[in-house]
Parts: C-alpha cells; sequence; structure tokens
C-alpha cells in the first residue's frame, strides 16, 4: 500500500516569451526557491529531487539535470531524472510523489521547467516523429493537433465557434492569475478572425512558447501535518500511455487519457466527476483539445464537449470551471506546463489560488498530455485527507 | 520584472548526420514504394489487424507481425486534413500544402501525407490514390502524396 501524500507547498516563475535576466538553471532556482519558501522548508528539509524537462533539444544542452543541479539543489542528495515529453511536468510531479508514497523518503522536491526561446521550438518538435514514416510530414505541433481537432470537429459536428470559446475563456481566466503569459481580453470573433495557422486552429487557439519553471514538495503524512495547516493531499495519479505511432488511432476520441481517469476516479471513489469535482486544470495547447479532454475525463458525454462550453460551465462562474489559471492557451513552457496544472489544481484545494480561487474548492484535477496525442496523465488532489 | 540584458551567447548543434534502422516491415513498405508502387500491410495474427505502416509489432497485442505482405489499397480515404498556412523550415512544402490522414483500402490504421488536391475539394471522406515520385530511393518521401482518385 502507498503511504499517504500530500504537497506541502509549490512555485512558479511568471512565464514570458523570453527571459535574458536569468540562464534556465536560473529559471529553475526561482521556482524552487518559491517552493520551498511557499512550504516553509529550506534545502536542509530536502530528501530527494526529481527533475524533469522536455526533449534536450529544446535548450541544447544535454543532461539538463546536471546543467540545473546546483540551481535545483540537489547538491550530495539523491537525484532522479523524468523525461516524457510533453507530460514531462506531471510525470515529474506523480515521481516525486511515488518517491514519498513509496515510503523511500519523507520530503521530495519536484522540480520542472524549460526556456523554449533559447531554440527553435517547432523545428525540434519534429525530432519527436518517427523517423521513417513521420518525420517528413511532420511540422511541429500544430499540424498533428490540427488533424486531431478535425478528425473530432468532423465526427461530433463541432464548430470553430465553439473551440473559439475555449480561447476566450482561457486568456480572460488568464487575467486573474500573475504567472500567465498571455492575458488577454479578447472574443470569439477575434478568434474566428485570426491568421489561419493548420486548419481548423487559428493564431489565437494557438498556445505561445514561454519560459518559465516551476516546483513542488511533496511529503508525508507526519512531516505534512506538522509543516502545513491545509496542504492538498494526493488522492490518485496515473500516467497511461497509448501507441507510439499516432496514426494508429481514432483521434477523435483517447483511449489513454479516458483509462486515466476511471482509474483515478475508481480510486477516490467519485463516480460523478462533474459533480464531485471542483476544478479541472487540463493541458490544452489548442483550444478544441479542451473539449476532447473534458470527454474522455468524463465531464461531458462523448461529442457533447462545444455545447458544454457553450454552456457556461467550464467558465469561473460554471459549475465545473476549467482552467481558473488560464490554462495552456496563456502560457506554455512545455516543460513545465503540465506541473503547472498540478501545482494549479493544489493552490484550488490548498484555497491559495487568490484571484484565480474557485470558492471552496475541495477536489481538483490536473491533467497532462505529451507525445504525439498519445501520452495522458492525471492527478486527483483534495483537502480532504484519505 | 525588468529584463536586465546579459549577453546572449550564439551556438549551433553541428547537422549531426544519422543512419536509421527502418526494421522489417517498414523496409518492406519502403522497398514496394520503390520497386512496385505499391502499399503494402502486415497482419496481427492476435487481433486480425493490418497495419500500414507497419512497424514490426502490434502494441496492443504485443505481438510480431505477419511475415507475409498483404497487398493494400490502390485507393483510400482521407479520416482527417489540415490545411497548413504557416509553414517551419521542417515543413514537407510550401505553405499552404494540406495533410490528410489516409487510411487505404484493406487496412485499419493510416498514414499521414501530403493532399495533392485543390484546397476547395479536400474534405474528410474524399477517395485518394497515391502519386509516386519518378525517383524512387525507397523512402516515405516516394511517395509524393495522395491525389483525387
Amino acid at each position: 500500500m502507498p503511504r499517504k501524500v500530500a504537497v506541502i507547498g509549490t512555485g512558479q516563475t511568471k512565464t514570458k516569451m523570453r527571459r535574458t535576466d536569468v540562464d534556465f538553471p536560473g529559471l529553475v532556482r526561482e521556482a524552487v526557491t518559491a517552493a520551498l519558501e511557499d512550504a516553509g522548508i529550506t534545502m536542509k528539509d530536502v530528501d530527494a529531487v526529481v527533475f524533469g524537462s522536455s526533449p534536450e533539444y529544446f535548450e541544447g544542452v544535454n543532461n539538463p539535470e546536471k546543467w540545473c543541479l546546483d540551481a535545483s539543489g540537489g547538491f550530495m542528495k539523491p537525484q532522479f531524472r523524468i523525461h516524457t515529453g510533453g507530460t514531462v511536468g506531471a510525470s515529474t510531479g506523480i515521481g516525486g510523489y511515488y518517491h514519498v508514497a513509496s515510503g523511500m523518503y519523507d520530503v521530495v522536491l519536484a522540480i520542472t521547467g524549460d526556456k523554449l526561446s533559447e531554440g527553435e521550438v517547432q523545428y525540434n518538435l519534429s525530432t519527436v516523429y518517427d523517423p521513417i514514416f513521420g518525420r517528413d510530414m511532420a511540422a511541429g505541433a500544430p499540424s498533428a493537433v490540427a488533424i486531431q481537432a478535425s478528425r473530432y470537429m468532423h465526427k461530433y459536428g463541432v464548430t470553430e465557434e465553439q473551440t473559439a470559446i475555449v480561447a476566450v475563456q482561457d486568456r480572460k481566466h488568464a487575467q486573474n492569475n500573475p504567472y500567465a503569459q498571455l492575458q488577454l481580453d479578447i472574443t470569439v470573433e477575434d478568434v474566428m478572425k485570426s491568421p489561419p495557422l493548420c486548419t481548423p486552429i487559428k493564431l489565437l487557439d494557438a498556445c505561445p512558447a514561454s519560459d518559465g519553471a516551476a516546483a513542488m514538495v511533496f511529503a508525508s503524512e507526519e512531516r505534512a501535518q506538522k509543516l502545513c495547516p491545509r496542504p492538498a493531499w494526493v488522492r490518485a495519479v496515473s500516467a497511461i500511455a497509448e501507441s507510439a505511432n499516432y496514426t494508429y488511432r481514432d483521434w477523435a476520441e483517447n483511449i489513454a487519457l479516458i483509462k486515466a481517469a476511471k482509474k483515478c476516479y475508481t480510486e477516490c471513489g467519485i463516480s460523478n466527476p462533474r459533480k464531485e469535482l471542483d476544478a479541472c486544470e487540463v493541458y490544452d495547447a489548442f483550444s478544441p483539445q479542451l473539449l476532447i479532454w473534458a470527454e474522455c475525463l468524463g465531464i461531458c458525454e462523448r461529442g457533447e464537449g462545444g455545447k458544454l462550453v457553450e454552456s457556461g460551465a467550464t467558465s469561473m462562474q460554471g459549475d465545473i470551471p476549467f482552467n481558473p489559471s488560464g490554462g495552456v492557451l496563456s502560457a506554455n513552457t512545455i516543460g513545465a506546463t503540465a506541473m503547472v496544472r498540478q501545482v494549479e489544481a493544489c493552490l484550488q484545494v490548498m484555497n491559495k489560488a487568490d484571484q484565480r480561487q474557485v470558492e471552496g474548492a475541495k477536489w481538483a484535477l490536473a491533467h497532462g498530455w505529451g507525445g504525439g496525442i498519445q501520452f495522458h496523465t492525471v492527478m486527483v488532489v483534495s483537502s480532504e485527507k484519505p | 520584472m525588468a529584463e536586465s540584458k546579459f549577453g546572449v551567447m550564439k551556438g549551433h548543434i553541428g547537422d549531426a548526420p544519422y543512419n536509421w534502422t527502418t526494421g522489417r516491415t517498414a523496409g518492406r513498405l519502403l522497398e514496394e514504394f520503390r520497386d512496385n508502387q505499391r502499399f503494402v500491410g502486415f497482419k496481427c495474427p492476435s487481433c486480425g489487424k493490418v497495419y500500414v505502416p507497419a512497424k514490426d509489432i502490434c502494441g496492443e497485442c504485443f505481438i510480431e507481425l505477419s511475415e507475409e505482405a498483404l497487398e493494400v489499397g490502390p485507393e483510400g480515404e482521407v479520416l482527417s486534413y489540415t490545411v497548413v498556412r504557416e509553414a517551419n523550415p521542417e515543413s514537407p512544402a510550401e505553405a499552404p500544402y494540406a495533410l490528410g490522414m489516409v487510411k487505404m483500402d484493406g487496412a485499419d490504421t493510416s498514414i499521414v501525407a501530403l493532399l495533392l488536391a485543390d484546397e476547395k475539394d479536400i474534405a474528410v471522406g474524399m477517395r485518394v490514390k497515391p502519386r509516386w515520385n519518378q525517383e524512387r530511393v525507397g523512402h516515405m518521401n516516394d511517395l509524393e502524396g495522395f491525389t483525387p482518385a
């Protein structure tokens, strides 16, 4: 049986398009310092460090865990590096959880980040594709997600106006989040008129590329209760991968996410996620994805994602707010992005989300997406101790 | 957060060459592209799914795909597509260009390739056939793309 584990502190840097005042290790140090301060501890209290970042090609330095070792506080401590592409932020959080749940360590720091401004993001993303059949047709992430979105929207008759609601809603939510990069006041019409990138995805349907880092402190039951008056208890985690070959699947739904969500709900005893969850943070790098993820998470029926967002249910005033932080459409470092979902879910149940707080939130879900559509992670956190 | 301007050092990671082994089933498909201008698939002996393009195993059943290559096509169907209007240095064509997810007749999986058609004619469900390059070397790009059937 895993031990009970809670998140007792989190830290984020403000995400920006380009930070030239620090190098990548400097960004990492900012997030680590913020998380330690939030948890009210120092590096002396940390037993082990888990480090995650995206493909090394992004910063152009191999073994980033070595490059960032001093900045991550890992000097003379057990250190573990995790890398799972876009989900790496979430996998690193889950890795931090495993370190404590296993009974191996009592206080573990998990840290992720990327400094995308230093390399050619879309060029480097193309190297993720299969070298024999994928790469020659690759054009970074947007074209693959456009094919996903096009399949989904065709299958269920979802309109571009409906997906545009996500682009508007996320940027509106971002105005409440001091860490977000794009805090835009835009309309559905603005989205529809923005330049097309890859049909049906337009410029305002797409995430930015950001520099940023995030960190979380995981603690055992005993340490959490001593150190934190209202920790975020990790109630369930799941990381599931589908086939490596992205053309082998029906892109209108993601069986890996459906399975990951089901596993977490079963472990938490959640039978009606829409009613029982208070907030969701999902990895929507492009606006149509929020609809697909919401369906796979069981928040609405398959094909009903368009109607869900149209009803206002996923706004801050709705019954199931999605991305109170502004989501991935408002900031995307890739490396830290899926961890930021976990951080924001924790902030909600710790009642520390300030302007973006969902009133009375007790249960929140964080989702991560990566690879070529196929990796999915889910973490459910709660203010209620298991 | 003020940006203090420290130095920025320019650099690059050289043009390092790679030699990727295709594997059995992908190698056979590329041979068929080169020599016979046709598609072949490989069947999972457990679930019966026909993979095109195949990558040696069925991940779902965790089993080696058939020895025998099955001819599929010559036509296929567009399951999904996108018109790319903003290309990047690695893009397969000048923008705008269309990419389609195409399932060959007789196959259970699909391949992403260029759709060589007028944008207004492209639709999900469109019937297509391959167009081959004159010079073929056993590479994905031996397939120029798909045209309306």
